[in-house]
């Protein structure tokens, strides 16, 4: 059900963009559209460890498997109304995976990922108490003939997400934001995944934050987050259901001038009624786009780094092995061009390792991909 | 001339359809002195928005020559919000333009149909003074029509807006022509220096976008099927800042997005553009007097 009703979700959004108006102020089809990608792909990739996951019932004795993959995908921001002080948008991206895999010992697998996601927003200027909005998001992805280790696709999920944020007026250089949001998660259990239900939650959260600067800009925030898995148990037979409450502290800076960049560092420290997913973990990542001096390239950098501590040793799989490992690094490297002014071409490297204490597994993925992006209503 | 046929146009024996001809006539005719006033005043709005222009103009040379940063920053801003200016009365200049062209048009409609009976009227005529007054209507009449035709096909001319200082004076003679010559060329090249600042400017925002596209491209293919999530666990969503922008019109410049700066930009050269060119146009009229009077037998 939940399922049919992200479609419903992703349809109406979609729907709504169109004819949306008729209160509204007067608005082009070419005002309306703020941005529409069609992207087209083609990737190699190759998959190697032994971390198991439980969400994925069938286990491989291969630790080494490869895959071609196809994708598509389109997405676009559309302006539904605009008034002096406020301003509703909407956007959506919807993309297409087909992998054909190779190097599984029990039969050959041809996952095919559906990924959705769409948002309205609503952007409410408060004039001398600063800027409001309130976004509602769906996010739902599905995945058809999902592969065993060591080929990690995420599960089929439905995501639903409220949100409002308020950020006050540049005072002295300095502006406060404030932000709750809520989130409902449920996992596709059916048939023999079962487990997934595990990952279904709950959460609230609330965010503090404070900016400053122009084109380099600092912001500092910190986030208290509630979470309930309830279907997780904790073990505890008063307190049945697992739940977890979060601190986070971190700070971000921003740089968009000649190039752009975004630097964060977040400190997480998580306590549960549940004692063995109490951990503190710290985060790194960056985020670069550099022109480059030669050949119209611009080169896009991202990596991740997040090194986690468990407060309580143990000698046994904790939580989801699979979802929840003990260290994560990501690395994806984009170089891309303009072919036409209204076409680019990018070429991607990406390289994830994930690794748990727990027997010294580990998961590793490489892969090389170059996507067409084209902006149809560009001239 | 124009109230005096009037009043000879309702007076007298004239009938009931020549009465209603000579009604349509005179109320088209206080519609259109109406939009020419506007025009006119639409019109030295938008001089005095231009003169203001310069003045900023002005300023940033100066700015420039003294080397204060703030000071040309400041100029710089001036110059962008007096361009948005002339360009606001550019367009209220057209839009009264359009009504004075619509006004017109009707009066030489009413001016057709009343001269076509007043020359029904002169083959009618019984006397030689009948004829002859007819006759003063219709010359006067169609010395109007001629006047509007010439107007709707040449437009009303504007008077050039000079600098004060540089605004042409029957006294003037060579020297001061040559004068104010450079002084309008100095200007035409402090406004080129503010074109090219603002054309660099245009061409960081272009390249900008390009590069926030091509951000925007690299993270979409990236977590549309989340790809930059590592199996570390869920959570939550931190650190989402960045700026809620929900009234474009009432934000600085450099905080709104970036096609809409893009766009600012693009408009403000075409208005410093403009600007320049009539300087050197201005400064190319006295330069032509010059080599006139530079001729044997030509003005002192």
């Amino acid at each position: 059900m939940t399922r049919r009703l992200s479609f419903a979700l992703v349809l109406a959004t979609l729907v709504s963009g169109l004819p949306f108006g008729s209160g509204a102020a007067p608005l082009a089809g070419q005002d309306r559209i703020r941005d529409l990608v069609i992207t087209t792909g083609f990737a190699a990739e190759r998959y190697s460890g032994n971390l198991a996951s439980v969400t994925v019932p069938v286990v491989d004795s291969t630790n080494r498997a490869a895959s071609l993959i196809g994708e598509v995908g389109l997405r676009s921001t559309l302006l539904l109304f605009e008034g002096e002080r406020s301003r509703l948008t909407t956007s959506f991206d919807l993309g297409l995976r087909q992998f054909v895999a190779d190097g599984f010992g029990l039969r050959d697998y041809s996952p095919r990922e559906k990924a959705a996601r769409a948002d309205v927003s609503l952007l409410q200027s408060l004039g001398s108490w600063g800027d409001a909005s309130l976004v509602g998001a769906a996010r739902m992805r599905s995945v058809d003939d999902r592969p065993p280790m060591p080929l990690y696709l995420q599960a089929s999920f439905d995501q639903y997400t409220a949100t409002a944020r308020w950020q006050s007026p540049v005072v002295s250089d300095f502006r406060i934001d404030l932000r709750l949001d809520a989130e409902r998660s449920d996992y596709d259990a059916t048939g023999d995944q079962t487990q997934l239900r595990l990952l279904d939650r709950r959460a609230k959260g609330a965010e503090l934050g404070v900016t400053w600067g122009t084109s380099g800009r600092f912001r500092l925030f910190t986030q208290l987050r509630r979470t309930d898995y309830t279907q997780q148990a904790s073990f505890d037979e008063t307190d049945p259901f697992r739940r977890d409450r979060t601190v986070q502290v971190g700070g971000t800076w921003s740089y968009a001038s000649s190039f752009l960049a975004e630097v964060g560092l977040v400190g997480t420290m998580n306590r549960s009624n549940s004692r063995r997913p109490e951990y503190d973990a710290i985060s790194l990542t960056g985020d670069f786009a550099v022109p480059l001096p030669f050949g119209g390239l611009n080169l896009n950098l991202y990596g991740a780094l997040t090194e986690k501590s468990y407060i309580q040793e143990t000698d046994f799989a904790r939580l989801v092995p699979g979802e929840e490992a003990d260290n994560a690094s990501i690395v994806f490297v984009d170089l891309n061009r303009a072919v036409a002014n209204n076409l680019n071409a990018t070429v991607r490297f990406g390289w994830t390792r994930a690794e748990t204490d727990i027997g010294d597994s580990y998961y590793e993925r490489w892969g090389v991909s170059v996507f067409m992006n084209w902006r149809p209503l560009l001239r | 001339m124009l109230a005096g046929i009037a009043v000879l146009l309702c007076a007298g024996s004239t009938p009931l359809v020549g009465q209603e001809l000579a009604d349509s006539v005179n109320a088209r005719q206080r519609v259109y002195q109406s939009e020419l006033l506007a025009w006119r005043g639409a019109i030295a709005a938008r001089q005095a928005a231009e003169a203001q222009l310069g003045s900023a103009v002005d300023a940033y040379q100066r700015a420039r020559v003294a080397g204060n940063d703030g000071a040309i920053a400041e100029a710089q801003r001036q110059a962008q919000l007096r361009a948005r200016d002339v360009a606001a009365l550019d367009e209220r200049v057209e839009t009264v333009e359009e009504r004075l062209d619509g006004a017109r048009d009707r009066l030489l409609e009413a001016l057709d149909a009343r001269l076509l009976r007043l020359q029904d009227e002169l083959l009618d005529a019984n006397t030689a003074a009948e004829r002859e007054r007819i006759g003063a209507f219709v010359e006067d009449l169609q010395n109007q029509y001629r006047e509007l035709e010439a107007e709707a096909e040449t437009g009303l001319a504007v008077a050039p807006e000079y600098y004060a200082a540089a605004a042409f004076d029957v006294r003037d003679g060579r020297e001061e022509w040559a004068i104010k010559a450079d002084l309008l060329e100095r200007k035409a090249a402090s406004a080129e220096e503010l074109i090219e600042e603002a054309r660099g400017t245009l061409k960081r925002l272009e390249d900008r976008l390009r590069l926030e596209r091509s951000r925007q491209d690299t993270r979409a293919n990236r977590d549309r099927f989340g790809d930059a999530l590592a199996p570390v666990g869920a959570t939550g969503r931190v650190g989402q800042g960045g700026d809620i922008v929900a009234d474009t019109t009432n934000v600085p410049i450099e905080r709104r997005p970036l096609p809409a700066q893009i766009e600012f930009w693009q408009e403000h050269i075409t208005q410093l553009e403009t600007f320049r060119d009539t300087l050197v146009a201005q400064a190319r009229a006295f330069r032509e007097r010059l080599n006139r009077a530079d001729r044997p037998g030509g003005e002192r």
